[in-house]
């Protein structure tokens, strides 16, 4: 599957689209693990609460569950306006 | 009701909009709101504001907080248009306008939508000062505006 980065993270990892294998479905909380696990500023974004994960263009919490086909994005608190 | 919803790097022609919101005479208030880049912020010049946003997700937000103030205000009219892109200080970055019969409604929206907007909608601002660039951090104060309407 896919994941959107958007601002810092995407600047910090450096790619826009992060290609993640992991068995779908699976809870939130494991998927921002995974990911964690391979890239420093994800982990630390998430250690400061500063990593929003929406689904379907919807912000969700760890336990939402993440299926085949959704459209996946990590960004960090939103500052517009 | 009708409403406006735009997200653009261009502004908007601002008597253009309000000639619109105040179009329908059952509209006895009408009220805005533009918020602009401040040359100065966290005691640093302030030399550019770059936004940038998530398009998909964007639209979806902004419009659920324009069916939420529909639902929650007898409102006539709404507009909110929002810039992306690179900006100046002085620059104006969102309009959010109302209109309704009473002035009270019309300011509680138009309120309601800037504070949801500020911690709902994807949108993040980049800082250019002379020390570099930076990616403003959100504040626990907009947080608190936006809960107050829950």
């Amino acid at each position: 599957m896919n994941v959107l980065l958007f601002a810092s993270l995407r600047e910090a990892v450096g790619q826009e689209t992060l290609a993640v294998d992991i068995a779908l479905p699976c809870r939130v909380e494991a998927l921002k693990q995974h990911i964690a696990d391979q890239h420093p500023s994800i982990a630390t974004a998430q250690s400061n609460q500063a990593l929003l994960v929406a689904v379907n263009q919807m912000i969700v919490g760890n336990e939402h569950q993440v299926e085949e086909g959704d459209e996946v994005a990590f960004f960090p608190p939103v500052t517009g306006g | 009701m009708a409403n406006r919803l735009n997200v653009a790097h261009h502004w908007l022609d601002v008597a253009e909009q309000l000639a619109w919101l105040s179009e329908d005479s059952a509209a006895g208030a009408v009220v805005n709101f533009i918020g602009q880049v401040r040359r100065q912020n966290l005691d640093d010049d302030v030399a550019a504001l770059t936004l940038e946003h998530y398009p998909a997700m964007t639209k979806h937000v902004l419009n659920g907080l324009i069916e939420q103030a529909e639902q929650r205000w007898p409102l006539i009219r709404i507009v909110i248009h929002h810039r992306v892109g690179t900006l100046r200080p002085g620059d104006p970055i969102v309009f959010v306008g109302v209109s309704s019969a009473h002035r009270d409604a019309a300011f509680d929206a138009a309120r309601f939508l800037m504070d949801k907007l500020k911690t709902q909608a994807p949108f993040w601002k980049k800082e250019t000062t002379s020390d570099g660039e930076r990616w403003l951090d959100a504040r626990s104060c907009d947080e608190d505006a936006a809960a107050s309407w829950d």
